[in-house]
């Protein structure tokens, strides 16, 4: 089973879901996407806005939605990978990172690239929905956010 | 700000026209901070030295002083007595001052350690990396506009850490390599809220165009540096004192440190406002800031942000985002704390300068200088700043007094902090027996620097216009700060001086008594405080000096030098006063040096011609065997400064009544001029009298008279002696007009009702 995915796999898939859920952050995707697979749980801990004591001024923070998305791809096409464990156990980590990017790309490649790839139930995307809103709490986005992300997601693996 | 009367917003004052009073207040602050540590290195030397050697070298030195005055025939032998006194105390003195400086430069090192090593500090613990072209191309090109747009010569570094969502930016680093850090949500911004992206990296390459990046760092930098190489010593010094010497000196370490700590956090507010008016003058940033501002929240406790935040309430950056005027006036709470911190620093400084066995006038003159153009730097420079403010409104400076009051209750208040006060005698101005002497000092120091902030502001409103054709302003309030400074550090110098050694005065006073009591005999010598105050010794001694006298011809020379500038018809726009560069018409002074040059020539005539009608009715009246007396010379010398004086007094007065503006300046010039005349009748009519029998005194062959040095003395004593009761008698002069405009006002309100 794999515990990894190679980093350009999951940014591959998380671009996607960061053009729909935060498209405004898109231009800064690869920067933002470097610094987070560079080192994630640092990435992740230096989301929290820092008390600058002489800067501008500003508390409130804004909400950087990219390494959320990020993190939480890594872990939903993780547990994907996991699922289709016997479709894939015995692939080499590229096929594997294959399979993840045919998964969360369905829509491209024609009707051939569709079959190599099977459908996820509705029992499945609702499974990948709640791995990626529970995720997006835990990053402490709000819940209305943190549900927009996790339908992001699921759009993105849905058939039709 | 409001609106005009035709509904027009009126342009904004520009706040950058001046010295920025933050920076002298950061000077303040390393000043206080270097003058506690005096202190704690003195303390720290005291703890570490061999203090029985050093009594033993202290008495040795009085031994041998003794055994020299006992065989002292001339005073040839008792000058040289005092010197190797000096020079022997001078030797045990020499190795604490060397301490107490290499404390302060161990201080100072640490301090610059840390300034140099905080910004790779901060790069690293705040992952911030370099802004890349390609990292976003079009942010990279707005970012090179910006610096274009703030003005900047040299472009910052820009780095950033592209996971911190807080929208808000960052400028730190030291001269020749300044950064500017950018967030994640800041940049994300330029894609969602361009003018809010605009304005926060706008409000931050402000700080480095106000110059307060470095001093800020610096700041902060040698407050922990003072923690950790000054106080934290002293802290384990304490362990083996008593309890009472512990509580002593621990109150008054934790007070100067709060204070220092507070006054710090109020200057790291105050930068913040300056800069978000600067970010405003670029088009378009002020609704965005605004909008920014508006969003922030209010500190759940606006007290105690005001006491110790770092950054001021977004409602007060609105204030002063709409209208800057609020930064033309300094609080007196500021002025109160220049106050303390001036004293801090004076006090320890003192005690350094001592170390070095200087004139006693000459160390605190020395030591004054360390303070008052700070001092100075903050209360009147926002002096300057608040006539500016009201000329340019068209209306009168008032009350800017209140700054020098508010200036001397923070030196009496910080000379109770000043750990100096823990040991030895209480030097403090108040001390625990009110209703005494202390009273009247403080009275004096109050009066005095009320009156000092108040010459300030008339001396700006006579050079402000003559400014207003200039690029800037900077040139006029600089000259005539640094003349503030010189006359308040002779004027303070002489204070603390005086106040020091006032175990003197009674001694003087007694003599003088005595004085007044042998001239009674053989004349009327007038009400006994009257001979005090004229033949008193110790204000004579004080004449003597020539910063003295430079420092009262200052008084009115500096202000009326701008009559010679100020010609009809100059052009009086100035387009430095406001941030939009249209500009505002400062109104002209109206002022009458001429006038007042005749009046005091009058007086001088006066001056001259009474005294030798005076001794003509002596010479008719009065026996030649009692003129011939030495008391009734002596007392007629008296009354020949007397009526310089009066002479003086009367002229100012008449001047103030006759002139509008800079009323108080113009009669201390045009009594300097009478005193001339008063000089020139003492030193003249003892030759006239020996050449013309009818206003002769005592019989002598008719040549001339005086000397060099009594010219010398005579001039010093009456032009001194003159500015005191010129000021008194121009002062009785402004009360009596003030009087009387308040009865006209009053009249014309009950003749004319609305």
């Amino acid at each position: 089973m794999p515990q990894e995915l190679p980093d350009a796999v999951v940014a591959d898939a998380a671009r996607e879901i960061v053009a729909r859920a935060a498209p405004q952050e898109m231009p800064l995707f690869r920067a933002t996407s470097e610094a987070y697979f560079a080192d994630p749980e640092k990435a992740l801990a230096d989301r929290k806005p820092k008390d600058e004591m002489l800067g501008f001024g500003i508390e409130a923070a804004a909400l950087l939605l990219t390494p959320v998305i990020i993190d939480v791809t890594r872990r939903v096409a993780i547990a994907l990978a996991r699922q289709f464990g016997d479709a894939v156990e015995q692939e080499s980590g590229e096929a594997v990172g294959g399979f993840v990017h045919k998964l969360f790309h369905r829509g491209e490649g024609g009707d051939e690239a569709k079959d190599d790839v099977p459908d996820l139930s509705p029992e499945q995307l609702q499974e990948v929905r709640e791995i990626a809103y529970d995720r997006a709490l835990e990053l402490d986005v709000p819940e209305d956010r943190a549900g927009l992300l996790a339908d992001a997601v699921v759009g993105s693996l849905a058939t039709d | 700000m409001a609106a005009g009367p035709s509904g027009e917003q009126p342009p904004r004052l520009n706040p950058f026209a001046f010295p920025s009073d933050t920076t002298f207040r950061f000077f303040l602050l390393v000043v206080s901070i270097l003058g506690v540590s005096l202190f704690l290195y003195n303390w720290l030397y005291f703890s570490v030295s061999d203090n029985r050697a050093e009594v033993r070298r202290t008495l040795a030195c009085v031994e041998e002083q003794q055994a020299a005055l006992a065989v002292a025939a001339t005073t040839d032998d008792l000058d040289a007595a005092g010197v190797r006194f000096a020079d022997c105390i001078d030797e045990i003195n020499r190795p604490k001052a060397a301490f107490m400086l290499g404390g302060v430069a161990v201080l100072l090192a640490t301090a610059s350690a840390f300034f140099f090593a905080a910004p790779l500090v901060k790069l690293r613990r705040r992952h911030l990396e370099p802004f890349r072209e390609d990292d976003a191309p079009d942010v990279a090109a707005e970012l090179r506009g910006l610096v274009a747009e703030a003005g900047l010569e040299r472009a910052p570094r820009f780095v950033w850490n592209a996971l911190n969502p807080s929208p808000g930016g960052l400028a730190f680093g030291r001269p020749g390599r300044y950064y500017v850090a950018l967030s994640g949500g800041l940049v994300t911004t330029f894609y969602t809220d361009k003018p809010a992206f605009r304005a926060v990296v706008l409000h931050e390459l402000a700080h480095l165009r106000n110059r307060d990046v470095a001093k800020t760092y610096f700041t902060v930098s040698i407050w922990w540096a003072f923690v950790l190489v000054a106080v934290l010593p002293f802290l384990v010094s304490l362990a083996d004192e008593d309890a009472n010497t512990v509580v002593d000196l621990g109150w008054r370490l934790v007070a100067l440190t709060v204070f220092v700590y507070l006054t710090r956090n109020a200057v790291l507010r105050a930068r913040e406002v300056y800069a978000d008016v600067r970010a405003s003058t670029s088009a378009g940033v002020t609704p965005a800031l605004t909008k920014l501002l508006g969003a922030m929240r209010a500190p759940a406790r606006p007290w105690l942000n005001r006491l110790v935040g770092l950054h001021p309430s977004p409602a007060a950056r609105l204030r002063a985002l709409e209208d800057p005027r609020g930064l033309f006036s300094l609080g007196t709470f500021e002025a109160f704390g220049a106050g303390i911190a001036a004293t801090i620093a004076y006090a320890e400084v003192v005690t350094l300068v001592d170390f070095f066995a200087l004139e006693a006038l000459s160390t605190m003159w020395i030591s004054a200088l360390v303070f008052a153009p700070l001092a100075v730097g903050v209360v009147g420079l926002g002096a300057w700043r608040s006539a500016f403010g009201a000329l340019a409104l068209g209306e009168r400076p008032r009350g800017s007094w209140r700054l020098g009051v508010a200036l001397g209750v923070g030196f009496l208040v910080g000379q109770h902090f000043s750990l100096v006060a823990a040991l030895g005698p209480d030097p403090t101005i108040i001390s625990a027996k009110p209703w005494t002497l202390d009273i009247l000092w403080s009275v004096v120091l109050l009066g005095g620097l009320g009156l000092f902030v108040a010459w300030i502001t008339t001396s700006a409103c006579t050079w402000l216009p003559v400014a207003a054709p200039s690029p800037s302003p900077t040139w006029a309030s600089a000259l005539g700060l640094v003349v503030a400074a010189g006359v308040l550090t002779v004027f303070m110098g002489i204070f603390f001086l005086v106040r020091t050694t006032r175990d003197v005065i009674e001694v003087s006073t007694s003599g003088t008594a005595d004085l007044h009591g042998f001239v009674s005999e053989a004349i009327w010598a007038g009400p006994t405080w009257l001979f005090q105050f004229v033949m008193d010794p110790e204000l004579l001694w004080f004449a003597e000096r020539p910063p003295v006298w430079f420092a009262l011809a200052a008084v009115w020379a500096f202000p009326l030098a701008a009559t010679f500038l100020l010609r009809t018809g100059r052009p009086n726009l100035a387009r430095w006063a406001t941030l939009d560069g249209s500009g505002v018409r400062l109104p002209q002074p109206v002022l009458r040096a001429g006038r007042a040059a005749a009046i005091g020539l009058a007086g001088a005539a006066v001056a001259y011609v009474l005294p030798l009608i005076l001794r003509a009715g002596i010479h008719a009246g009065v026996a030649e065997a009692t003129r011939d007396q030495d008391a009734f010379l002596l007392g007629y010398a008296y009354w020949s400064v007397v009526l310089a004086l009066a002479c003086q007094a009367v002229v100012a007065a008449v001047t103030v009544a006759v002139t509008s503006d800079a009323a108080v300046v113009h009669g201390l010039f045009a009594a300097a001029l009478t005193g001339l005349g008063g000089v020139a009748a003492i030193v003249t009519h003892p030759t006239i009298g020996s050449c013309v029998d009818v206003v002769s005194l005592r019989q002598s062959p008719c040549e001339w008279a005086a000397d060099g040095s009594f010219v010398k003395l005579t001039l010093e004593q009456v032009l001194v002696q003159g500015f005191l009761v010129a000021l008194l008698g121009a002062g009785v002069a402004l009360a009596v007009k003030a009087v009387a405009r308040r009865r006209r006002e009053a009249v014309v309100a009950v003749g004319y009702p609305e």
